[in-house]
């Protein structure tokens, strides 16, 4: 684990404050139309097109089991081979800090292993999403659906 | 009593001249007819006697007269006073009145015969010197003249009282009794026949053979035996005729005064009748006398049958007066009851009347402020119509005020995506300086400031929606307080009509209530007249049952007194024997 600083971009989804890397981050969309798709699971709320391209539209609150999310804010995510989205409500800043402030998390439950961690932002403490079992467990459930 | 007490005076004085002026005249014509005397001899007794007459007439008649009849003439002024009024007083009156004619006739009588006597006297001792026997002849022979004008003396004086006997007579002043025990107060039938018949008849008879026998006639002894016999003869049968002629009248006046008796004794029977043969005046009279009998038994009869219904009726008419009275008592005071109620009642009707009339003036007043309330009520629901429609502008204005909110908030929301947008394209532009490295440091600033730029109108924005917000909270605030006011206005105003509805209805009802109460107080004013009117009919209807009650209780008074008269009246009947003689 190196020192430099990690740039976070905190985003809130309904009345949380999540996190994720900003290189994960292509570019924040918002008002762009998300087109259902059936057979996939409810979680994933659609495609979107942003420049010619497709991206699916992932909602992390049905994920972890809330409401699904209104607005049609959306990170479009860098990861390459996929073409993903979150659907966010609004983002709030960039937070830098040293990757050693990334503390681990635990839950009694299986959601523990959608974060890497939590970082302290001046907003409290934020859960920072690991973006690949996100993706491992869509490709689960697309696979299964 | 119809007494003439100065023509008393004044008839007693001419009765003297009445008999003295008959007696004296007789006289001297009996003695100078029966006496054969020369002409001279009885011119001159004529003149003589004449002169004595009237002497004895100035100074003898005319004392005595007064003094005789003094005591009458005082009575009869008295009774022409009244002051006699006991049944004894008038009792000495008729006594009085009955013993005077007799007095007078005596008295007349030894007047003539003294004036006779005195003629006598001068005729035997003047110059005529006329006989003593024929004197004494002479003054016997007066004695007629002077029996006559007693007798004529006793007429006159008797005529003159008759009147007056009967006015005491019919007085009723006379004690019955006493009137049935003495009969009469004057001279019996007897006694008058005897005088007025028998006596002249045997003087003159007497007389005549006193002449005879003295030798003033010239008659052989055997003519004087004839005559005398002949005059015996006469004076006998004259006895006998004026006795059995006495009995004939006094037997059936014997019966006629039995009957009467009986009649004015006051019990008795009537089966008996008088005998009768109707052969003479007195027997007719005596049978009328039996055919009053008989009336008067039919009449005792039928009285008695009415007297009986009489009492009968009576006695009903008595039970049926007092029943009358009774009820009439009870009447009157039932009506006196229905009187005092109905004054009472007159009383309360004036009352009613008069609070009728205040009830009116108050209804009348009552209208008047409704009419008023009812302007005042048109008024505030012209206020009100006016409120409500200021209000519904307001909210109108409120409503347009929120439609410009509306349009700033959609500005503002516009604003806010674009600030939102502004953001996103900051945050891009932070990324993409991010992934630039090194050569999006500068645009990473420039980034970062677009991005606090961005945050800036976002919190702008943010503010001014918080604005917004609050303005629409207001308004919608407002609109709702308005939109409650106008319902509240609304409610107000059809409270109001509602009320103005009603105070119409009021108002009529109070016009209706005022016109109601007035012809209230009319109808009552009406019948406190009607009453006061039956209360004065009341009145006199009680009036004239308490005069009803007053001519019962004297009607019921006069029964009795009709019923004792009734009873007085059975009793009298009763004492009678009414059973006709089988």
């Amino acid at each position: 684990m190196s020192d430099e600083p990690v740039k976070y971009l905190l985003f809130t989804c309904g009345d949380t404050d999540y996190a994720i890397p900003s290189l994960l981050v292509r570019e924040i969309v918002s008002g762009l139309p998300v087109y259902p798709v059936p057979f996939v699971p409810t979680w994933v709320r659609g495609l979107l097109n942003r420049h010619g391209e497709p991206f699916v539209v992932l909602d992390p609150e049905v994920l972890f089991g809330r409401d699904p999310l209104k607005g049609s804010t959306a990170l479009l995510l860098s990861v390459p081979g996929d073409q993903v989205s979150l659907r966010i409500t609004d983002v709030c800043e960039f937070l830098t800090v040293p990757e050693p402030d990334l503390h681990r998390i635990s839950a009694p439950d299986e959601s523990a292993v959608f974060f890497l961690g939590a970082v302290t932002s001046s907003r409290g403490d934020v859960f920072v999403l690991n973006i690949h079992s996100i993706l491992e467990r869509l490709a689960v459930d697309v696979g299964s659906s | 009593m119809n007494t003439k007490n100065n023509s008393y005076d004044k008839r007693f004085f001419l009765s003297e001249f009445f008999g003295i002026g008959v007696g004296f005249p007789v006289a001297a014509a009996y003695v100078l007819i029966l006496l054969n005397m020369e002409l001279t001899k009885v011119i001159h007794i004529t003149i003589f006697s004449t002169i004595v007459a009237v002497g004895v007439e100035l100074f003898m008649a005319q004392p005595t007269n007064f003094f005789i009849s003094r005591k009458v003439r005082q009575k009869v002024r008295a009774c022409e006073a009244g002051t006699l009024r006991s049944s004894a007083d008038m009792i000495s009156f008729l006594n009085d009145l009955g013993r005077l004619p007799v007095l007078h006739a005596v008295l007349m009588f030894f007047r003539i015969s003294f004036g006779s006597l005195i003629t006598v006297v001068y005729m035997h001792f003047s110059w005529m010197s006329i006989e003593l026997s024929t004197c004494v002849m002479a003054f016997v022979l007066a004695l007629y003249g002077a029996f006559i004008g007693g007798l004529l003396a006793f007429v006159s004086v008797s005529r003159l009282h008759s009147d007056i006997q009967q006015d005491v007579v019919s007085s009723g002043l006379l004690d019955e009794d006493v009137v049935a025990e003495k009969k009469f107060f004057g001279l019996s039938l007897m006694t008058k026949n005897i005088l007025f018949m028998f006596v002249p008849v045997v003087m003159t008879n007497l007389s005549v053979l006193f002449c005879i026998y003295t030798g003033q006639g010239v008659l052989d002894s055997a003519m004087k035996l004839r005559i005398t016999g002949d005059v015996l003869v006469s004076v006998i049968t004259l006895f006998a005729c004026m006795t059995f002629s006495t009995r004939m009248t006094l037997k059936p006046l014997a019966s006629l005064e039995k009957s009467l008796g009986i009649f004015s004794s006051g019990h008795g029977t009537f089966s008996e009748r008088l005998p009768t043969d109707l052969s003479d005046d007195f027997a007719f009279v005596v049978w009328l006398m039996n055919r009053a009998i008989g009336s008067f038994q039919e009449i005792l009869s039928k009285l008695k049958a009415a007297s009986q219904n009489l009492n009968n009726s009576i006695q009903e008419l008595n039970v049926s007066t007092q029943e009358i009275s009774a009820t009439s008592n009870q009447q009157a005071a039932g009506v006196k009851e229905i009187i005092s109620t109905m004054e009472d009642s007159d009383q309360l009707s004036k009352r009613v009347a008069s609070q009728a009339n205040e009830v009116a003036k108050i209804a009348e007043g009552t209208k008047d402020v409704v009419a008023t309330g009812f302007v005042i009520i048109k008024e505030s629901l012209e206020k009100m119509e006016s409120i409500k429609d200021a209000n519904e502008l307001s909210i109108r204005g409120i409503r347009e005020l929120g439609d410009k909110i509306e349009r700033i908030w959609d500005i503002v929301n516009i604003i806010n995506g674009i600030a939102d947008q502004t953001k996103i394209i900051a945050f891009n532009a932070e990324l993409e300086a991010a992934s630039a490295g090194e050569a999006g440091k500068s645009f990473q600033i420039v980034a970062t400031e677009i991005r606090r730029l961005a945050d800036s109108t976002v919190n702008s924005t943010n503010e001014i929606k918080a604005r917004i917000n609050e303005i629409q909270k207001s308004s919608d605030h407002l609109i709702l307080s308005s939109e409650e006011g106008t319902s509240k206005i609304i409610a107000g105003w059809e409270l109001s009509n509602k009320l103005r509805n009603l105070f119409g209805d009021i108002l009529q009802t109070s016009e209706v209530s005022s016109d109601s109460a007035r012809q209230i107080a009319l109808s009552i004013e009406q019948q406190v007249v009607a009453f006061d009117q039956i209360l004065i009919t009341l009145k006199q209807i009680s009036s004239g049952i308490d005069n009803f009650v007053t001519s019962t209780t004297s009607t019921s008074r006069l029964t009795r007194v009709l019923m004792d008269m009734s009873v007085d009246l059975h009793q009298v009947v009763a004492k009678y024997d009414e059973k006709p003689e089988n």
